[in-house]
């Protein structure tokens, strides 16, 4: 897969993911680690970026004696979620056009 | 590798990074580090399951560089809008948070001198009872063969110590470790750690328990057969003689003194309407009364001295310094009539001389206090090294108190001359009559109470003067310096004196009707 292609697609996942409630970094990395291969170099710069572009925001929360750092989606994040899945659907009808075409 | 030789290397490998952004990934590391152990993770797995911290630098950069832009990932026809300020806990500054963090440092400072004291005392108690345990244990060798009983007792007693020991030990170290992290949390202005830290009850301490149970069982049973041997009786947990309370009469046949040594007894002086002097006191096979050719009397036996105290609880058990001590009641009744010199000298216990009329009174000892209460006599002499001296409603020519350290009163005193002197204590005047008074202390503030006295002469080093002395400042020749504050102005005119030296102390003194 495209680098630049897998690291967008990254970039959705971990906001999906979030989507679904507040996560943490190794809990992250597990749910990720089942659907795409990643390192935790991978990740650390992507929840940084999407932080910066302001589709997540992180808190401290304690832990186990601990400050555990923890990410929540915005609205920007929610919205980019779905802008991706509507392009996909997009690209789905794109992707059908294409196979009915060579199949002529 | 460990945690902290991963992030060491890691934060060597960014170099480059600002600190911020350095110390915001190494954190994010910490905490999968942390995750990972949680999960139950051995340290062998976690960092061979991460990559190197070279590695990760590597990528970071990589990524970053990747990242740099990160409107790249807004799509084309988005307008653009400013990242919302992050709510990190880094971010931006707070007055609450600094006042907090001042907060926190003021009482932290405090917690971890208190905290510091209360571990040193913790580890010298500890040490206590270790060597405690130890010595008892040590001690029992001496004196188990010919006495199996006492020996046993001592086992017992030695093991169970070092079992409470063990028990001590496990019981306080979670305590010193949550106040530990109370004090951290103070100093980091109440906030929490960001390490992953111990669990207060964790560890290995299954071993610990069961030494510390193995123990005391087995200091409680020994020390139960030994307590069987001896009947039950405290008495004998030691080898000593019996005690038995005695009484001895004596007649003074005219003597014009009547001196007792009694190195290890404390005595009470009481006058009695008999026509003899009676001594009553714990009399044994070693201790007995003895009447000099001087016409002295001395008691003799179970002394007690630091130089016998090994050897005597070697061969008679530790113990026997306590049954001892619970021995050394000893009256003295001295016939009304009589008014010749006295003179008592102990070494390790108190003197009280509880009423009566004498020439001169000597009463002398080492570590005990002194008293003399509603005593008449010609010369008062009372001299300690270590203990209080005490004169009450007496009246006497001549009063001498001395101390080394302890502290000197005398209240409602009637004298000629009354000389006090201390080293490490205070002195206390009260409703006293004195023609000269000389007080004189090292470190200790002298304080008078309706002092009555035509030459008074003050002295210390360290500690206050204040009080209230009976009369007219006029009638007084001042000469008073301190360096601290002196309400007292120097005169040179005046019938009577008052000289007062301090060197840090202030100087109170009010004069009144």
């Amino acid at each position: 897969m495209d680098v630049q292609m897998k690291k967008g697609l990254l970039d959705v996942c971990v906001l999906a993911l979030l989507k679904k409630g507040d996560s943490y970094g190794s809990q992250l990395m597990i749910a990720l680690t089942d659907v795409i291969e990643v390192s935790e170099s991978t990740l650390y710069p992507i929840l940084k970026r999407l932080e910066q572009a302001g589709q997540l925001v992180t808190y401290s929360s304690e832990h186990n004696g601990r400050l555990r750092r923890y990410y929540r989606i915005t609205g920007s994040g929610i919205e980019r979620v779905n802008d991706f899945e509507r392009d996909w659907r997009e690209m789905e009808r794109i992707h059908a056009f294409i196979q009915g075409v060579r199949r002529r | 590798m460990n945690k902290r030789k991963y992030l060491r290397r890691l934060r060597k490998a960014l170099p480059d990074l600002s600190v911020k952004e350095r110390e915001n990934l190494i954190e994010y590391y910490a905490e999968l580090i942390d995750d990972a152990y949680e999960l139950g993770k051995s340290p062998r797995e976690i960092f061979s399951e991460l990559e190197t911290p070279e590695e990760v630098a590597e990528n970071y950069r990589r990524e970053n560089r990747y990242s740099e832009p990160p409107i790249d990932d807004r799509r084309s026809d988005e307008p653009r809008r400013p990242a919302p300020p992050s709510p990190s806990r880094d971010s931006g500054f707070s007055p609450l948070r600094l006042l907090l963090r001042l907060i926190g440092f003021v009482l932290g400072v405090g917690l971890v001198i208190a905290g510091g004291a209360a571990c040193v005392a913790y580890f010298v108690a500890l040490l206590t009872i270790y060597a405690s345990g130890i010595f008892l244990i040590i001690m029992s060798f001496g004196v188990i063969s010919a006495h199996l009983s006492v020996g046993l007792i001592q086992i017992g007693a030695g093991v169970a110590c070092l079992g409470a020991g063990v028990l001590v030990n496990l019981l306080a170290a979670p305590l010193c470790r949550l106040y530990w992290r109370l004090t951290g949390w103070v100093i980091r202005g109440f906030r929490p750690s960001r390490m992953a830290r111990k669990p207060l009850f964790g560890g290995k301490k299954i071993a610990s328990c069961a030494a510390a149970v193995v123990l005391l069982a087995a200091g409680g049973l020994t020390g139960y057969f030994g307590f069987h041997g001896v009947g039950y009786d405290f008495r004998k947990i030691a080898v000593t003689d019996d005690f038995i309370q005695t009484t001895e009469t004596v007649s003074l046949d005219g003597s014009e003194l009547l001196s007792l040594n009694a190195p290890d007894l404390a005595i009470k002086v009481i006058p009695t309407e008999e026509p003899d002097v009676k001594f009553t006191y714990y009399a044994s096979s070693e201790r007995r009364l003895e009447r000099s050719e001087d016409g002295s009397f001395t008691v003799t036996g179970a002394a007690l001295s630091a130089k016998t105290f090994f050897s005597e609880s070697w061969n008679r058990g530790v113990a026997y310094w306590g049954i001892v001590t619970q021995y050394c009641d000893a009256t003295l009744e001295i016939p009304v009539a009589y008014n010749g010199n006295l003179n008592i000298v102990c070494r390790n216990g108190f003197i009280v001389l509880a009423g009566g009329e004498y020439g001169d009174v000597t009463l002398q000892t080492r570590n005990g206090y002194l008293r003399a209460e509603q005593v008449v006599c010609n010369k008062l002499t009372l001299t300690t090294h270590n203990g209080a001296v005490s004169v009450r409603d007496c009246t006497a020519n001549t009063v001498e108190a001395t101390s080394n350290n302890g502290l000197l009163e005398a209240i409602g005193l009637e004298s000629g001359t009354l000389t006090m002197q201390t080293g490490n204590g205070a002195i206390r005047l009260e409703r006293v009559t004195a023609d000269f008074t000389t007080t004189t202390a090292t470190n200790g503030a002298v304080e008078l109470d309706s002092l009555v006295s035509d030459h008074i002469r003050i002295e210390t080093k360290n500690g206050a003067v204040e009080g209230t002395i009976r009369g007219n400042v006029a009638d007084y020749k001042i000469d008073a310096s301190s360096y601290g504050k002196n309400n007292l102005q120097n005169k040179s005119d005046g019938e009577k004196e008052l000289y007062v030296r301090v060197k840090n102390g202030s100087v109170e003194i009010a004069f009144i009707e």
